[in-house]
């Protein structure tokens, strides 16, 4: 059954999307099939979730275009573009990890939103995201199942 | 001419830090800071809000230390509230808190500063990693520490609702009994628990000591302060991580002070730097005397080497093996920086053989768990043992419970003025004539990885990475390198 994992903070500002969307879209993946985890985790502590799994969607907050929906390719990506969200430090080298015990998943996705600010300790989401939440969690929704007809593999781990 | 660099870490949470390494006309290092964020955002964050919804907000300042913050917050309204926890309450308690230091300190020994020793500290870029770890000590190892960690956090579950943010604790106990078929896993977890420590201890020995390159760079000049130690000890004078009070030795191992939580204040004091955003503190009693070490430096530690500095022994029988073979070794109290590890790896056995002692203690089934409070809130202080070191919480609050101020002193703060020493020592013996390579720059990280640092995630990466970028700058100020 394949994993997706909606990851945010609920005190850092625009970072609790990820949580917004899982809730909003978490019984119509089930429904079809999927198995949802909505985790404030981050790093190591996904281990526990993504060992032994066959397909993996990670979905989380990322700084950029507001509302915007990203895939990021690969492993060296998420190395890269783990200073831009709070959540990433740790995962390269879990699936590293994960790799080196034949732990990892065949098929592994990050789907990251673009926001403003994941980092500032608020309890509101800056409001040109918490305008297009529904929009976002559409284009969550519409890129999960696209990657899920269509596998690509593209966590090169 | 003279060059500075810094090493400045991405910008996490709540801010972001640096180092900055200043070299001379030579090229030689002659002054390193280091800079970390603060958790003072969080606490006017804390203001205006409900005081019982604060070990659940707290937890969430990151995803290194929750139980901490759950546990010093917890804590904290008990004494807000002047409700005392039925015993049973305070067992479960610890024992909960003994699983997730055991698992938290496996996480670093294995994962994030392990590599420095079990593959080298100048292993190349792409082994020193926990890959190379496992090449080093075998896929099988790797297995059973994945294995014990995931073991350890979905008992942790079971017990606190929610692993990394914990629903246990309430004003004045916990907010469920064990069960029988609980702690008849946990009796066997804990079995667990004390042969994987066992193991890792033998791990450590096997690879770390041995070495004697290893032993000798533990040992050396660059890595050692000699500062004052802290840390919660029982009524022995032993390790503690849940509660006790909290004593103070010297340089030289006597005990300068021993006080409850309640009077922090007249023993710790807070300096600024106009270089820093983060506060120093320091003990009061001696006083600030610049980034120092020595008697006369109110400057001092907390963390794993500093809890068994500060103490008399641990309370359990192969801990305090292993704590004596330690000091035997390194002479007490160890001054070492490096020696951090080592402490680490006697903590997990403590913490296991404490899991197993108190999953077999037939109080922890009492189903009396909690004493409701009915006192008006006005101030309470909460403190714990964070893997890190000592954490505490303060809040104030009005009538209704209320929130109207918070002081959180996580135990990074309390690091930071010798971690600042450590940064510089190790970066003025290693930074000669202008070369900054990767390998100098890991050595130079060694020193503050060895305290787990929890810059809310920030330098809390792993080795084979830089978790700053580095700015080399020339005595005019000028930027001449960024390295990251």
């Amino acid at each position: 059954m394949p994993l997706i994992l909606f990851l945010g903070n609920p005190i850092y500002s625009d970072d609790r999307i990820g949580l917004i969307v899982g809730e909003k879209l978490k019984n119509r993946f089930e429904e079809e099939g999927f198995e949802v985890e909505i985790l404030e985790k981050s790093g190591y502590n996904l281990v526990d979730y993504i060992a032994g799994q066959e397909i993996v969607f990670v979905v989380d907050s990322i700084v950029g275009e507001v509302g915007e929906v990203v895939l990021i390719e690969n492993l060296e990506d998420l190395k890269i573009l783990f200073p831009r969200s709070p959540h990433y430090s740790g995962l390269p080298e879990s699936l590293e990890l994960m790799k080196a015990l034949n732990l990892a998943p065949k098929n592994f996705f990050v789907i990251g939103i673009c926001v403003k600010d994941p980092f500032t300790i608020s309890d509101k989401m800056s409001p040109e995201l918490e305008e297009i939440v529904d929009f976002v969690a559409e284009r969550v929704y519409n890129c999960i199942k696209l990657l899920h007809l269509q596998p690509r593999n593209k966590a090169k781990i | 001419m003279s060059k500075e660099i810094i090493i400045d870490p991405i910008t996490r949470l709540e801010g972001h830090g640096k180092i900055a390494i200043i070299l001379d006309d030579k090229g030689d290092c002659v002054r390193a800071f280091f800079q970390v964020p603060e958790l003072r955002g969080f606490e006017k964050f804390a203001e205006g809000r409900h005081a019982e919804d604060m070990p659940q907000i707290t937890s969430r300042i990151c995803g290194v230390c929750p139980t901490a913050h759950h546990m010093a917050s917890v804590k904290a309204l008990d004494d807000l509230y002047k409700v005392d926890p039925p015993r049973s309450a305070k067992k479960i308690r610890e024992l909960f808190y003994n699983l997730f230091m055991l698992e938290d300190h496996a996480l670093h020994v294995y994962i994030l500063g392990g590599p420095d020793f079990i593959v080298g500290p100048d292993a190349p870029k792409e082994e020193r990693n926990v890959i190379g770890v496992i090449k080093k000590v075998g896929q099988e190892v790797g297995l059973k520490v994945i294995g014990m960690r995931k073991s350890i956090r979905q008992m942790m579950e079971r017990i606190g609702g929610k692993t990394i943010h914990p629903v246990l604790g309430v004003p004045g106990g916990i907010s469920k009994p064990l069960n029988e078929e609980i702690v008849k896993e946990l009796r066997i977890l804990g079995d667990q628990a004390v042969e994987f420590a066992q193991f890792t201890l033998k791990v450590f020995k096997d690879i770390v000591l041995s070495n004697k390159k290893y032993l000798d760079l533990i040992t050396s000049e660059a890595y050692t302060h000699r500062t004052y130690y802290m840390g919660l000890v029982d009524s022995k004078n032993r390790v503690n991580f849940y509660d006790g009070m909290l004593r103070v030795v010297d340089p030289n191992g006597k005990e300068f002070a021993k006080f409850d939580v309640h009077n922090y204040l007249d023993y710790i004091a807070e300096h600024v730097e106009p270089w820093s955003y983060m506060t120093f503190p320091y003990l009061k009693k001696i006083g600030w005397k610049g980034l120092v070490d020595g008697e006369q430096s109110g400057i001092y530690s907390v963390a794993p080497l500093a809890r068994l500095n500060s103490a008399d022994g641990m309370a359990t029988p192969l801990a305090q093996e292993a704590y004596e073979e330690m000091f035997d070794k390194l002479g007490k109290p160890a001054h070492q920086t490096l020696a951090m590890h080592w402490a680490r790896v006697i903590e997990m056995l403590y913490a296991a053989e404490r899991i197993r002692e108190l999953a077999n203690d037939p109080e922890i089934l009492d189903q009396n768990v909690r004493n409701i409070p009915t006192a008006k809130p006005s101030v309470g202080i909460g403190v714990v043992e964070a893997p890190r070191g000592t954490l505490i919480h303060h809040y104030e609050t009005d009538e209704r419970g209320v929130v109207k101020r918070a002081n959180l002193l996580v135990a990074t703060q309390h690091n930071v003025g010798r971690i600042s020493m450590s940064v510089d020592k190790a970066a003025r013996s290693l930074i000669k004539g202008g070369v900054v390579n990767e390998g100098l720059l890991n050595m130079v990280e060694m020193a503050f990885r060895a305290y787990d640092p929890c810059n809310a995630c920030g330098t809390h990466t792993l080795p084979g990475s830089l978790p700053v970028p580095i700015y080399i700058y020339n005595t005019s100020g000028e930027l001449l390198k960024i390295i990251r």
